[in-house]
């Protein structure tokens, strides 16, 4: 690489950093006020996956199974840390369900305990609404993350998915 | 650097870097342990199962000055029963919130430990609701600051007593009474608890003071650490009172 080349690309990262904004509607990364997937008029908005970090929309999106729209929490529930029902955008998820005419949530949180518990929690809070809750069923290795499954372990994962425990 | 073995409970983990994570771990001969576990975070890892928080475990680790690294581990149990359902969950985790204050790196507590296994695997199978406020009243015996219900923590008076001031280190008479207004059950379930007859307590189904000596139990032990407990603050009312 050449030093022209090299301050180009560090041009080129500055630019794409500046432009990268967080969606206002689901938290997902994107370059505007939409992200792709929300600005995307095909996809089905009564059925929203609740991942726990951007990286997950990837991993999920891979699979081609899913055709709805996303929630990002940013994180998972872990008390021990400090990590309550206000640290992660759970009341961002119950303002969308209305306006957006949500009938489905998806919980597509991390299999392990902190992902669990998350899971647990908001289909407790969104079961008494009349919301029809699911989770990604197991078939994920315990204790790993979303982001390193495979799409085919994560795409039957998807449609597998069964009621949420509460 | 050496190598040493002991059993853990897992009381939480962090990430750290790409695919390792930091875990946390309670054990009966080396007290509180910090050690990194690698590639744990992949999904096809093994090790990563066995190293979330409330499995027990065996473990290999290496010594090292900041962080051990875990080598070699086995589950001894991880009750699934506890991760499928919140109102056993909630009570398991703030298990662990509680064990990882009073725990102390490299300072052996055997006595703690099995108490916490102990605890662990009875919330998986026991219908009772007074599985963690037994935990906390005997937690804060094995501390040695064991709450006065035999007779009035001020002075020293009979039945009946009808309060507990965590603050007081006890229950309290009718003349002496301050902090919360106990039920006479509540004062018998604490007593019952405290000498000894937990298992009896648990085995008898609901009691109608269940939830007076939970939250009495989760009080004494906030007051002990000197901190409010997060996990009952953020979930124990998940559900009920919403968001
Ligand atoms: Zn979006
Ligand atoms: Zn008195």
């Amino acid at each position: 690489m050449t030093k022209e080349d090299a301050v180009r690309l560090a041009r080129a990262i500055v630019e794409v950093k500046e432009r990268t904004v967080l969606c206002s509607v689901c938290f997902n990364i994107g370059m505007g006020e939409r992200c792709a997937i929300c600005a995307d008029e095909r996809r089905d908005g009564s059925v929203v996956c609740v991942v726990e970090d951007p990286r997950d929309i990837v991993a999920v999106e891979r699979t081609r199974e899913f055709r709805g729209r996303y929630h990002v929490l940013g994180g998972a529930l872990s008390p021990i840390d400090g990590i309550g029902p206000e640290q992660i955008r759970v009341r961002e998820l119950l303002a969308r369900l209305e306006p957006e005419h949500v009938a489905e949530v998806i919980l597509c949180t991390n299999p392990n305990l902190e992902g669990e518990a998350t899971a647990m929690y908001l289909a407790r809070l969104l079961k008494p609404l009349g919301l029809h809750v699911t989770r990604i069923a197991s078939g994920l290795p315990v204790g790993g993350d979303l982001e390193y499954a495979d799409e085919l372990t994560l795409g039957r994962a998807l449609e597998g998915r069964r009621e949420a425990a509460t | 650097m050496t190598l040493y073995r002991d059993e853990g409970v897992v009381l939480r983990t962090v990430r750290l870097g790409e695919a390792d994570r930091i875990v946390t771990l309670a054990t009966p001969g080396h007290g509180k342990v910090r050690a990194v576990a690698k590639g744990v975070r992949r999904t096809k890892s093994r090790i990563g199962a066995r190293l979330e928080p409330l499995s027990h475990v065996t473990m290999l680790c290496w010594h090292g000055r900041e962080l051990d690294v875990v080598t070699q581990s086995e589950v001894l149990g991880s009750p699934k029963s506890l991760r499928g359902d919140l109102d056993r969950l909630v009570p398991a985790m703030t298990m662990l919130e509680i064990v990882d204050q009073v725990a102390v790196e490299r300072q052996p507590m055997p006595e703690l430990f099995a108490m916490l296994v102990g605890a662990l695997r009875t919330l998986a199978t026991s219908e009772s609701r007074l599985v963690l406020a037994g935990f906390c009243w005997k937690l804060l015996s094995v501390e040695g600051v064991a709450p006065v219900v035999a007779a009035c923590a001020r002075c020293g008076g009979p039945d009946p007593l009808v309060a507990f001031d965590p603050g007081e280190g006890g229950m309290l008479c009718r003349a002496c009474r301050r902090g919360q207004a106990v039920a006479a059950e509540t004062v018998d379930l604490v007593r019952r608890i405290v000498g000894g007859d937990l298992r009896r307590v648990l085995e008898e189904g609901p009691h109608d003071a269940d939830s007076e000596v939970e939250r009495l139990a989760l009080l004494a032990v906030e007051r002990h650490l000197e901190r409010r407990l997060r996990t009952t603050r953020h979930l124990l009312e998940a559900g009920t009172a919403g968001v």
